[in-house]
């Protein structure tokens, strides 16, 4: 792997976005923070909302960008950005409650569940109350990733994904490592690079997608104007859409969706010290074979994300057993290390918010990425706590 | 309509000079300046807070006799309102204070559909008739939200506030300007055709009652009003002698209020007037996409917002009386400390103001309203727009000169990546 000058991916991201009308960012940024609104409203172009929804905007959980927040308000802990998804006993989208449980819906709707959480000792407990009970159901938590970098893993030649797929680890090290291949909007096959399953094919179609499962707007990229409703759920479906010809048929234009995509792509990452001892330990303990520090773009710079963006078996510890796409029960893509500051604490890691510190999360590692955890067990207690100091910055 | 004001604007503009004169040798301090800009708050949040006041009596003779007149003289308070207030909107940005304040009194866009009967045959339903949507407050004493079943037997302050703070920090919008001048007018179905709502009066008689629930339909506009004023006078507190936000200012640093300052007039310029309020409309071309929806006052409430941040600027506020408010501005301070970038921004200030003028001039005019304006293939509306936009993102770039001449550090809305980690906030 090439070593970049420090900053020069910086100067890149931003003759990337410097053609761009600079009222673009703005405008997305408006519709990110945007409370939509049920239809029918008079504004056409703002209404479209639920009937089923999680939040009614996008900087509702990720605020400013950022990831899921953690906060205990009168010794409540609250979780702004944490989802629950639900699927059948086969991990497939639940027959009745759909891809993921909706804690709100439109006047007249019922939400299809309550969701508290709380701590027990520094492990998250989270309590999920069905609205209406189901047996044959399988529950599993999300939080909100930071947005910081999104864009710039959006840049990433596909080639360069693909060449690092070692489906039946060929080479022998231990790392298999499966792209999630899956169609682009053009119905070409690409390898999936987003979401916790690498379901998302581009940043546009992972906005659009978040768009229309956590607030229940559709758009021409993700058709979808009753959101996660189900055809079990009529009274669902038999609300009023905020679809409009001025927003392309659909509740929202793929304009908009482009807006919001522009401005996410203007949270860049940070540029981290790669001449600091913490990065020597994490690329020596073997760290660095999943969360690949660097990856070229289509122009041929390498961009700082800490990721492969491949599948990989994580261990018993973070199973899963949702299916997404063509990812298995128990695969997981590498979470890029981007924007892992915790933020007084108000902060959780891995998929679900089940670690409490980045520490925690690197020992909850399991699977293939088991020899790499155990160096990381190994070193001195100096040599991790550099080791994290490097991560905590990135 | 009549703006006692509007004329001494125009001849400010016109002279390019701030009215606050100084005698040779003197000089603005930014205490000063901070000190005069929490005065002007405080009378421009007055005059507001006095102006909503004189809605809430025409509300409660609506509501005591509902007549057409009584409904005119409603809607015509609601406009001669809208001023006051918009001009107080340099304030919100860079004033957490006004910034989470703002939600409860200028919210857009509206849930009308939670608020009452909306019109869904305009969205290709089968029926001719006017399909009612039935879920809203007014129409139903007893609702569910989300997992949250709301009792609404009796609409009250207490009620609709309850309502727009449900779902956590996410409200629904039903509350502020935007709620009354829904229950005032209606939904405005005309597209971009010329004709803002038409809500019957009778909509509020509960003797020649029409579309149903015209007690609750009355008791919603008088307690959506009441709880404006409520809320204005809070804010008004917030800028007196003893106010938080007038502390707040006056507790910072120099250099941090006067970045104060700047941050809420490049805020308002950039990302929120220029991008989502009118560059954003103008692409989709939807006739919604203004602020003043209902009413078709947008150019009036456009025009103020620009004109309210030019007496923010110059330190020279119109008042509700006739009279001006006078003191040093941050222009003041910046015709020593940063010459050059004030005559800058004063011309593009003043070239935003021209820009805005034109729409207002066109819209009193009747020719064309707002929501015509950028309506698509109107290639003379989306002109004077587009051009209204090009100067308040030249007026932003001259603000941003200024931070910069004066060694000022600020955050426009909008204007950057969030590289700054403090800026990653919780909304």
């Amino acid at each position: 792997m090439k070593r970049i000058p420090a900053g020069l991916a910086a100067v890149l991201a931003l003759t990337a976005t410097a053609a761009a009308d600079p009222l673009d960012t703005a405008m997305g940024k408006a519709l990110f923070a945007r409370n939509w609104v049920a239809a029918p409203a008079s504004t056409d172009a703002s209404d479209g909302l639920g009937p089923l929804f999680n939040a009614r905007s996008c900087n509702a959980c990720h605020a400013g960008g950022g990831p899921a927040r953690f906060e205990t308000d009168n010794g409540r802990l609250k979780a702004r950005g944490l989802v629950v998804r639900s699927g059948d006993p086969d991990g497939r989208p639940h027959p009745l409650l759909g891809a993921q449980l909706q804690t709100e819906a439109l006047p007249g709707l019922a939400a299809e569940a309550r969701i508290a959480v709380r701590l027990q000792g520094e492990g998250l407990v989270v309590e999920t109350r069905l609205q209406v009970p189901e047996d044959a159901v399988v529950l599993e938590t999300r939080i909100a990733p930071s947005l910081r970098g999104r864009g710039a893993i959006d840049r990433i030649d596909e080639t360069a994904i693909l060449a690092l797929a070692d489906p039946s680890d060929r080479d022998g090290d231990g790392l298999s490592g499966r792209a999630n291949m899956i169609a682009d909007a053009g119905g070409r096959l690409v390898p999936g690079r987003f979401g916790s399953k690498a379901t998302g094919a581009s940043l546009m179609l992972q906005t659009a997608t978040a768009a229309a499962l956590d607030l229940g707007l559709s758009s021409p990229l993700v058709p979808r104007p009753h959101g996660d409703c189900t055809p079990e759920q009529a009274d669902c479906l038999a609300h009023a859409t905020g679809r409009s010809t001025i927003t392309e048929d659909e509740e929202i234009s793929v304009d908009m969706v482009r807006l919001i995509t522009a401005y996410v792509a203007t949270l860049e990452p940070r540029q981290p010290d790669m001449a600091a001892r913490g990065f020597e330990l994490f690329r020596d303990s073997g760290c660095g074979g999943c969360h690949v520090p660097q990856l070229p773009d289509r122009d041929g710079m390498p961009v700082t994300i800490f990721s492969d963006l491949l599948l990989h078996d994580m261990g018993d510890a973070t199973s899963s057993e949702l299916r997404d796409g063509s990812a298995l029960p128990g695969e997981w893509r590498t979470a890029p290390l981007i924007d892992l500051d915790p933020r007084q604490e108000t902060r959780r890691y891995l998929h679900g918010g089940k670690a409490a510190t980045i520490e925690e999360a690197i020992r909850t590692h399991g699977g293939e990425a088991a020899p790499a955890r155990d160096r990381f067990r190994q070193l001195d207690g100096r040599e991790r706590q550099l080791l994290l100091d490097f991560l905590a910055q990135l | 309509m009549k703006f006692p004001w509007l004329g001494l604007m125009t001849g400010t503009a016109l002279t390019l000079s701030a009215a606050f004169s100084l005698a040779l040798g003197d000089t603005v301090t930014p205490k000063a300046v901070a000190t005069h800009y929490a005065d002007m708050a405080e009378a421009m949040y007055g005059d507001a807070r006095a102006a909503a006041a004189d809605l809430q009596k025409a509300v409660d003779a609506l509501v005591a006799k509902p007549s057409q007149e009584a409904l005119d003289a409603a809607r015509k308070a609601w406009v001669e309102s809208r001023p006051w207030y918009q001009q107080t909107e340099g304030f919100r940005f860079g004033n957490a204070i006004v910034d989470d304040w703002e939600g409860r009194v200028n919210a857009w866009p509206l849930d009308e559909g939670l608020i009452d009967y909306v019109n869904i045959a305009t969205y290709g339903e089968e029926s001719d008739e006017n399909v009612l949507y039935a879920a809203n407050v007014i129409a139903n004493p007893k609702l569910t939200i989300g997992t949250e079943t709301i009792d609404a037997s009796a609409i009250t302050p207490d009620l609709i506030k309850s309502l727009h703070e449900a779902a956590d920090s996410e409200a629904n919008v039903s509350v502020g300007y935007h709620a009354i001048e829904f229950l005032l007018w209606g939904q405005d179905l005309n597209g971009t055709g010329p004709g803002a709502g038409n809500r019957p009066y009778t909509d509020f008689d509960p003797v020649k009652c029409t579309n149903g629930n015209c007690e609750r339909r009355a008791a919603y506009l008088k307690s959506a009003t009441d709880l404006l004023v409520a809320d204005l006078d809070e804010m008004v507190a917030n800028w007196g002698p003893e106010g938080a936000a007038r502390k707040d200012v006056l507790s910072k640093p120099d250099a941090e209020a006067l970045a104060t300052i700047l941050t809420g007039l490049g805020s308002l310029s950039y990302g929120e007037l220029a991008g989502e309020r009118m560059k954003l409309g103008l692409i989709l071309h939807d006739p919604e996409e203004e602020h003043d929806c209902f009413s078709d006052n947008t150019h009036n409430s456009h025009y103020y917002d620009v004109a309210g941040m030019w007496s923010i600027y110059s330190g020279s506020v119109p008042r509700r009386d006739g009279t001006v408010l006078e003191g040093p501005g941050i222009q003041d301070y910046a015709a020593s400390a940063a010459p050059e970038a004030k005559t800058r921004l004063d011309g593009l200030m003043q070239d935003a103001l021209a820009r805005f003028k034109a729409i207002k001039d066109k819209g009193d005019s009747g020719a064309m309203a707002y929501d015509q304006m950028i309506g698509a293939g109107n290639a003379e509306g989306n002109a004077l727009v587009q051009a209204a936009i090009d100067s308040l993102v030249a007026q932003t770039r001259g603000i941003e000169a200024m931070v910069t001449a004066l060694d000022l550090k600020i955050k426009v809305e909008g204007s950057d990546s969030l590289d700054n980690p403090a800026a990653v906030q919780t909304p």
